[in-house]
């Protein structure tokens, strides 16, 4: 479900350190223009059981007044530009969560790329010239002014022709995702930003074999002989060694040299110690390793040679909505029951949680601390390491291995959103339920705008605030009901 | 409407599942590695364990009433493990799974054997697109897909496959909420993801192999590291991992590399039967040599047009001479010369083929059809002592006369219907054997 208020309400970065890194901004140009041209479109006003918004029409109606040739209509084109340019805002985000996921291993997060690539605050008013190849500010007059400062938001939608891919709406939004990864200054970010949660070891032990395959023929024959030791010796040598790739030994250096010489390669250890450091240096890059070849690589206005078409990978999550009747009907249902479902869901999760705890060797004698320990942050706002004497733990990484707040959220959220979806089964009335076992997506749609609404209304800034919490203010409804559930069973704070 | 809700995103588009992996995860899947050969597929298999590890780690906590029964899936077969990079054959319930394990998801490619998507013995009703970080010592679930949506991505999107029998699928193509599969497997009838039909029609498109292909093949696979594909194309592969016994017994020759022992000649054998394209005996009925049996220098034995009695050639007379025992054998049978330099002694195989005459009157009944071979020499002499034919199918040897005390000639029959199989070996105890390429039974 895509909302409307992505044409009118334009996300704008907010780097305040206890935020989410954005916030979003109602335009009223953007919005009265829209209201204007797409009566129709307000929810209340339209038929429950219409199909779908049709976001590619719209897009295009959009996107052929913000082309409109006749200097005329510039004020025109501007305004219906802004609505476009509130659409890429959002997928903006999307694309910069989406890298930020990918990455999440090496410490990049997508605030991170946020402040490389959201820079449309919407006040400017921006038009393009005839030929549509450059940027143009309207001034108070209303007068079309060379700009010195293109916008990445409008350079998207300039090379953007939503006539060539008749797709649905997600051809404008990995389109955007294509840009954002194409972008100067984010891909400047990767180069210099790399890898640094690896090794060099861990590194070269993950060089696949496309990866292998663009290499020189030296450089891939030395991984090929460092993998032939080091990984056959991490494997085997995995009872009695911790996670962290070591420095490799002098005996494997000898055996790697050895290997190398059987393919015409003479190096020294000390040689072949110092190529390895080199080949995983330039592995460090994060843009070494995103995706080039076949199918997604291909230049930004890459043709299919069959079809004529713009080669589109469009989000399988992205058609078969639900229609607006369900959607009704899940909002409603969803309203009514969230509080009971959380409060279920809390106590169901923290139980799993310390049940899961309780499982792992490592970690199981610190089970009967968890609500302990999440009383302490959630309730008396203290830092992870702060409380690692009083729960008897070490340092910070291991509180924060037991107390696992993300995973701990991940529980509750899974547990919500199945109350919310039996509820829903049990008492809605628009459904078809018939279809649910027989068909995949109907099943997927439902769960998703369960699942929709549950991280707007709980989710989203449950996560934030774990996420951002420099200041330890847990304010989000998930935090108030753990804290009035650890509260109500009093036993369980003290150890 | 909230302020909030323009934001739209989903949790899980920020924090993937993250599962940690324990060292039991870790000698398990040490364990199950060691057992195939070469480091690469042994790391790969290790990654692969860490993924089933992890999978059933999540899925025991998320759904604890939801069993995997993994004792069937592939990762318990070196064999198998081996020759496919993915867990497959995973079964839950009545929907089947198939694991994909990678290292890192950074290029938002998901690597997949063509096997578990484009043979249907190998399909899945769902895939999971497993990270494993070896180091941090957990592994990230990325996503999961239905075949039905893999299949209707590649329909609008076609692939390439790579050269080494693998997709990249792009990683978007998978739905990064796991929690969608235990809600399918709660809620969906396993019918409403069609899989596609298992047919046992045999591959058509193998090559015509040159008559020492196989033979270096063989040498070159003792040391190869599960890149098969460099040696063979995907129809011989396709072939070969349609068929257990060829692959179980491809693993225990790499264990032991001989050439002498029999369990190498039984899989030179299925080599042979499944991966060289057959001389089609159906073809001589109708008094023509197929391609095959040409470019491998077979002829008809030439007409005898005058004094009859000179030229009559020696495996005519055993021809005769076995009608005379009581074989059954009609006047005038097809019949070819293969002439083969065996170490250096000059061996003459005749094979004589005609479909028998109809015993069982019921018209369902196929027509049972034989082949002669009989092994002699192209010229008077004897063939050497304990020079042996052997003759097989897929199942195993059906005949293996030796030959004895100055014996001119070996002769074994088979019967079988149409579209049978037979391979042929001439054995000597001092010498490697000879498997030549298979006869098919087929009317075009």
């Amino acid at each position: 479900m895509v909302l409307l208020s992505r044409y009118w309400e334009i996300l704008k970065l907010d780097p305040a350190d206890d935020g989410i890194g954005y916030r979003s901004q109602v335009l009223v140009l953007a919005w009265e223009f829209f209201q204007e041209h797409f009566p129709a479109c307000d929810p209340p006003e339209r038929d429950p059981n219409q199909a779908p918004f049709p976001h590619h029409r719209t897009q295009t109606s959009l996107y052929t007044w913000f082309r409109a040739e006749s200097a005329l209509n510039l004020q025109q084109a501007a305004i219906a530009g802004l609505c476009l340019r509130c659409y890429v805002s959002h997928a903006i985000l999307g694309a910069c969560h989406k890298l930020g996921r990918l990455f999440a291993t090496s410490q990049v997060t997508y605030r991170d790329l946020l402040s490389l690539v959201l820079e449309d605050d919407g006040k400017a008013q921006i038009v393009l010239d005839q030929d549509g190849k450059t940027q143009l500010m309207l001034d108070a007059e209303g007068n079309a002014q060379p700009t010195h400062f293109p916008l990445f938001a409008v350079e998207i939608l300039r090379t953007f022709d939503p006539n060539r891919s008749p797709e649905t709406q997600a051809s404008l939004t990995s389109w955007v995702y294509r840009h954002v990864k194409q972008n100067t200054k984010l891909k400047q970010f990767f180069a210099e930003q790399g890898v640094c949660l690896f090794s060099d070891w861990a590194l070269l032990n993950k060089v696949s074999d496309r990866q292998l395959d663009e290499l020189s023929a030296h450089d891939r024959t030395l991984i090929t002989a460092f993998h032939q030791v080091y990984r056959r010796d991490r494997r085997r040598g995995r009872s009695q060694q911790t996670g962290k790739c070591p420095d490799p030994t002098p005996a494997q250096l000898q055996e790697m040299c050895h290997h190398l010489q059987q393919s015409g390669i003479r190096l020294s250890k000390s040689a072949l110690l110092h190529e390895l450091h080199g080949l995983a240096a330039s592995l460090r890059h994060l843009d070494q390793w995103m995706s080039r070849g076949a199918p997604l690589a291909e230049p930004i206005d890459s043709v299919d040679p069959h079809t004529g078409q713009v080669r589109e990978f469009p989000s399988p999550t992205a058609d078969h909505d639900v229609s607006m009747l369900e959607q009704q009907d899940i909002q409603d249902f969803c309203h009514h029951q969230l509080q009971r479902c959380l409060g279920q869901a809390i106590a169901q999760g923290l139980a799993d949680h310390v049940a899961t705890v309780r499982s792992r060797p490592r970690y199981a004698k610190f089970a009967d601390r968890i609500t302990q320990g999440l009383w302490m942050i959630y309730g008396q706002g203290k830092s992870q390491g702060e409380i690692a004497p009083s729960l008897g733990m070490t340092n910070q990484v291991q509180v924060s291995r037991v107390l696992d707040l993300r995973k701990l959220v991940n529980i509750v959220r899974s547990h919500t959103v199945d109350h919310l979806f039996q509820v829903l089964l049990d008492k809605a009335t628009g459904l078809d339920l018939a279809q649910l076992a027989t068909v995949p997506d109907y099943a997927k749609n439902l769960q998703t705008a369960v699942e929709e609404f549950a991280d707007t209304e709980i989710f989203q800034a449950a996560d934030a605030e774990i996420m951002t919490a420099k200041h330890r203010l847990f304010r989000s409804l998930y935090a108030q009901q753990l804290r009035q559930f650890i509260h109500d069973h009093e036993e369980v704070r003290r150890p | 409407m909230t302020h909030a809700m323009t934001n739209n995103v989903s949790v899980r588009q920020l924090h993937p599942e993250l599962i940690p992996l324990e060292p039991d995860d870790f000698q398990w899947a040490v364990q199950r590695s060691d057992l195939v050969l070469g480091e690469r597929c042994q790391w790969q298999t290790y990654l692969n364990g860490l993924a089933l590890m992890g999978f059933t780690t999540w899925l025991q906590e998320r759904s604890p009433n939801t069993w995997v029964q993994s004792d069937a899936c592939s990762l318990w077969q070196p064999e198998t493990a081996a020759v496919v990079a993915a867990v497959y054959n995973l079964q839950i319930g009545e929907f089947s799974l198939c694991l994909l394990a990678m290292e890192q998801a950074w290029d938002e490619q998901v690597k997949v054997p063509r096997a578990v998507l484009d043979l249907p013995e190998f399909a899945a009703h769902f895939y999971v697109a497993i990270e494993v970080q070896e180091d941090q010592e957990q592994v990230v679930i990325q996503g999961i897909a239905r075949y039905d949506q893999l299949d209707a991505q590649r329909r609008s999107h076609p692939l390439t496959a790579h050269a080494d029998w693998s997709y990249s699928l792009p990683l978007d193509w998978f739905d990064p909420e796991p929690n969608h599969l235990l809600l399918y497997l709660r809620v969906l009838n396993p019918a409403a993801i069609s899989l596609p039909l298992i047919t046992s029609t045999p591959s058509s498109n193998l090559p015509a192999l040159e008559p020492d292909t196989l033979p270096q093949l063989f040498t070159t696979l003792k040391t190869s590291d599960c890149d098969l594909w460099r040696y063979l194309s995907w129809e011989q592969g396709k072939a070969m991992l349609l068929n257990p016994e060829l692959l179980q017994l491809y693993h225990q020759w790499r264990q032991s590399p001989t050439t002498e022992t029999s369990p190498a000649l039984r899989l030179m054998e299925l080599f042979t039967l499944t991966l060289h394209q057959a001389v089609q005996l159906g073809r001589w009925l109708q008094g023509e040599l197929d391609q095959v049996a040409e470019r491998l220098g077979m002829f008809f034995p030439p007409i005898a047009t005058v004094a009859p009695m000179l030229s009559i050639d020696r495996f005519e007379a055993a021809i005769a001479e076995l009608r005379h025992q009581g074989m059954e054998i009609p006047p005038q049978p097809s019949r070819a010369y293969h002439d083969l330099d065996w170490q250096e002694v000059p061996l003459r195989l005749c094979i004589v083929t005609w479909q028998d005459t109809r015993q069982d009157t019921s018209p369902d009944a196929q027509l049972p059809w034989s082949v002669l071979f009989i092994l002699g020499m192209q010229t008077q002499q004897t063939l050497p002592d304990g020079l042996k034919l052997r003759v097989s199918n897929a199942i195993g040897a059906l005949h293996e006369p030796i030959a004895e005390f100055d014996d001119p000639f070996l002769f074994a029959r088979v019967q079988g219907q149409q579209g049978d199989i037979f391979v042929v070996t001439i054995c000597h105890v001092n010498c490697p054997p000879l498997t030549l390429p298979p006869y098919q039974l087929a009317l075009a």
